[in-house]
């Protein structure tokens, strides 16, 4: 691992890199007085806040139907999470194998574009000092740049991190609340268009209330009032108290699924990190052979990472170990098993880097 | 904008300062008669802040109120005790709280952009019950947020508005209360170059308020052997979920390790402890053992992180009362095992 580097000049550093030819190239989202220096003597200005979503952190229904594991010990495999010990030999020790997959990496989308719409009307981010980028395997980063927020601390990256994920929001501190009106017991609670999460935790209801109500620990009347019910004239009205049998720890309940819902499952670690090394925009990603681009705000929707950040060209021939069925730009490929095969230079890369092939010379 | 008054109610403001400067009194001036209530008003806040915990908000006498003030902070650098200095900022900070709750908001708004370089906007909004009067600039309110431990003070809790948090009026005195006392424990820390002839016989006086009310420094020791009872829920909880083989992450990893190497446990019982783990390695293990305890790699040893890391990850677990009193897992220790060897004090003085 080469560290600790600093360049002046761009054109030093692509000269750099040629010469090194690095599988994996980070850059520091902190500012120092002396990059070069060693840790505690690099002087320390501030960093870029980061966020990281990455479909390793979501919990998408399509993992067992790519990831696959197998025992280091007798060799026994299976699809999905590992089990944690061998069913056959009963040994421990497993290796997992991930794989691309377009409805992680479109969850993964819709998580960054949750964090956006937090980011610009809560946070008060420019969308002139943001950027979103493609990781080059299963996610987004989103970097900002304000000099505002740049000297903060951990701590305070933390709070900001919470704040994003909904962490241990009490719906009471935001004012749902049984209060008695003239002897009557009526619920208030915060409005559509109010601001932060109020008026975001109050979107979620109208989400949750689309789910089964089973899932949402909902008793069968109350499923049943809410079946009845017309979600869009629901909202019109002060809806809190106007639902039969719905009382304050029922809504409270449901005030928490909302926030969930809307929340970005962002990782709370790369945003708590102060020195977070983080992929260079730009380099190809040595898990794929895919480009870590950037993805500009108005082409977030229509990005398909697996057209849009190809980097090879021409043709090459591999020997296949095994890969699943998997798609790059409009083609299918696989699955395969060991076989031998002429393909497109990015998909035998692919295959190359997540070392289900090797090159046949 | 400000009165005389108004410097002695709050004479930590850059207009205080400025104010005494403008006197042009050198410290010998003071031996005059006439200055003695600014003397033995900068000896009471002291002895009002190590005794109670408080110092009252009750003026007097303007001048010696603005006066005793720097007076009292050069004493304290002069004492030069950690423990008095953030007895006396809290005290004092305390004392601006209860005065600034009280104020109209042109002048909370006033004090918090000059003296404390608030970006902060003038509202005039009612969300359910409560009216804010402010929204202040997130920066601002994280900066001096962070300390508070109550959970009406964690963001996601709060309303946040294009970069600003609304807060009340009360609100906003009690986050100026934080930036008075950092403020002050930043001024208390300067030493200055000589110690004036006049103070002393008073900077000897207070060294004897601060044995009289915090008693001697004294350090509680750790156990020699490590005592499984005093260990909090967290770390309880990662002990028994390595021992009954379940997967434990990253940071539980690291808090465990980390915990147990800074309250005395040997390298090889804290290896030996990993040896459930599904992906157990003993000659990683044993590296980044090694690596937390500082003895390779950046040779930094490393401290528990705080309990505010261990619930964002999601390590923290069932917190019980005495978690309620501290923000990191080694200080439950601390406290917990001094219970249990029945040594020293129940509670450190601050």
């Amino acid at each position: 691992m080469v560290r600790h580097r600093a360049f002046r000049d761009p054109s030093v550093l692509l000269g750099a890199i040629r010469d090194l030819i690095p599988a994996h190239t980070y850059f520091s989202t902190a500012y120092y007085q002396e990059p070069t220096a060693a840790m505690e003597e690099k002087g320390w200005k501030g960093a870029d806040l980061v966020f990281d979503i990455d479909a390793d952190h979501l919990d998408t229904p399509c993992k067992p139907s790519h990831d696959k594991w197998k025992c280091k010990a007798c060799g026994t495999v299976g699809n999905g999470g590992a089990p944690r010990i061998c069913p056959k030999c009963k040994n421990d020790r497993m290796e997992e194998q991930t794989w691309l997959c377009d409805q992680c990496l479109r969850q993964a989308k819709e998580e960054t574009t949750k964090l956006l719409e937090i980011l610009y009307s809560d946070l008060g981010v420019e969308p002139s000092n943001l950027r979103i980028f493609f990781s080059g395997h299963r996610g987004y980063h989103v970097h900002v740049y304000s000099t505002q927020l740049q000297v903060m601390g951990e701590e305070e990256r933390r709070e900001i991190a919470s704040y994003v994920l909904g962490q241990a929001l009490d719906p009471q501190l935001h004012e749902l609340n049984e209060v008695n009106v003239g002897g009557v017991k009526v619920i208030e609670g915060p409005q559509l268009g109010q601001p932060g999460w109020r008026g975001r935790m109050v979107e979620g209801i109208y989400d949750v209330l689309s789910e089964e109500g089973e899932r949402l620990g909902l008793s069968p009347a109350q499923v049943k009032t809410i079946k009845t019910q017309d979600r869009d004239e629901f909202f019109k009205r002060p809806f809190w108290s106007s639902v039969k049998g719905f009382g304050l720890s029922t809504w409270k309940n449901l005030s928490v699924k909302a926030v969930d819902r809307r929340s970005a499952k962002i990782d709370t670690v790369v945003t708590t990190d102060v020195h977070r090394l983080i992929r260079l925009p730009g380099t190809l990603n040595g898990h794929t052979g895919l480009l870590t681009m950037q993805v500009p705000r108005e082409r977030l929707d229509e990005f398909d990472p697996f057209r849009d950040s190809l980097a090879f060209h021409g043709e090459m021939r591999v020997r296949v170990k095994d890969a699943p069925q998997f798609r790059l730009a409009e083609r299918q490929f696989g699955p395969y098993l060991n076989e031998e095969v002429e393909l497109p230079s990015y998909a035998a890369m692919l295959l190359l880097c997540k070392r289900r092939a090797e090159p046949v010379i | 904008m400000l009165t005389k008054a108004d410097l002695a109610k709050y004479p930590f403001l850059s207009e205080a300062s400025e104010y005494v400067r403008e006197l042009g009194l050198s410290i010998e001036e003071l031996s005059a008669p006439e200055f003695s209530p600014v003397l033995d008003r900068a000896e009471g806040r002291l002895e009002e802040a190590l005794s109670k915990g408080r110092v009252s908000g009750n003026i007097t006498n303007e001048n010696a109120e603005i006066l005793s003030f720097p007076i009292s902070n050069l004493i304290l650098s002069l004492v030069g005790e950690e423990r008095a200095r953030r007895r006396f900022a809290l005290a004092e900070s305390k004392r601006a709280y209860e005065l600034l709750r009280q104020e109209d908001p042109e002048k909370l708004e006033y004090i918090a952009s000059t003296t404390f370089m608030w970006k902060l906007k003038r509202l005039d909004v009612k969300l359910g019950k409560r009216f804010y009067d402010f929204a202040l600039s997130l920066p601002n309110f994280l900066h001096n947020s962070v300390h508070l431990r109550e959970p009406r003070w964690n963001l996601p809790n709060r309303v946040l508005d294009h970069g600003f948090v609304y807060i009340t009026r009360d609100e906003a005195a009690r986050l100026m209360e934080e930036e008075v006392r950092t403020k002050i424990l930043e001024r208390s820390g300067r030493t200055p170059d000589e110690v004036p002839r006049l103070l002393g016989s008073r900077v000897e006086r207070a060294r004897g308020l601060v044995v009289k009310w915090l008693g001697l420094p004294t350090k509680y020791e750790l156990p020699r052997v490590p005592l499984p009872e005093a260990m909090p829920p967290c770390v309880r909880h990662l002990i028994d979920s390595l021992d009954e083989g379940k997967n434990v992450q990253h940071m539980g990893r690291f808090t465990l390790a980390s915990f147990l190497l800074n309250i005395g446990t040997g390298e090889e019982d804290v290896v030996r402890l990993f040896k459930p783990a599904t992906d157990f390695s003993e000659r990683m293990t044993r590296y980044q053992v090694e690596h937390i305890g500082g003895k390779r790699g950046g040779r930094t040893k490393y401290t528990c992180p705080m309990c505010s890391t261990l619930k964002t990850h999601g390590v923290c677990y069932k917190p019980d009362e005495i978690c309620e009193t501290i923000r990191n897992p080694l200080s439950y220790y601390k406290s917990k095992s001094r219970t249990l060897t029945n040594k020293g004090p129940k509670r450190e003085p601050n």
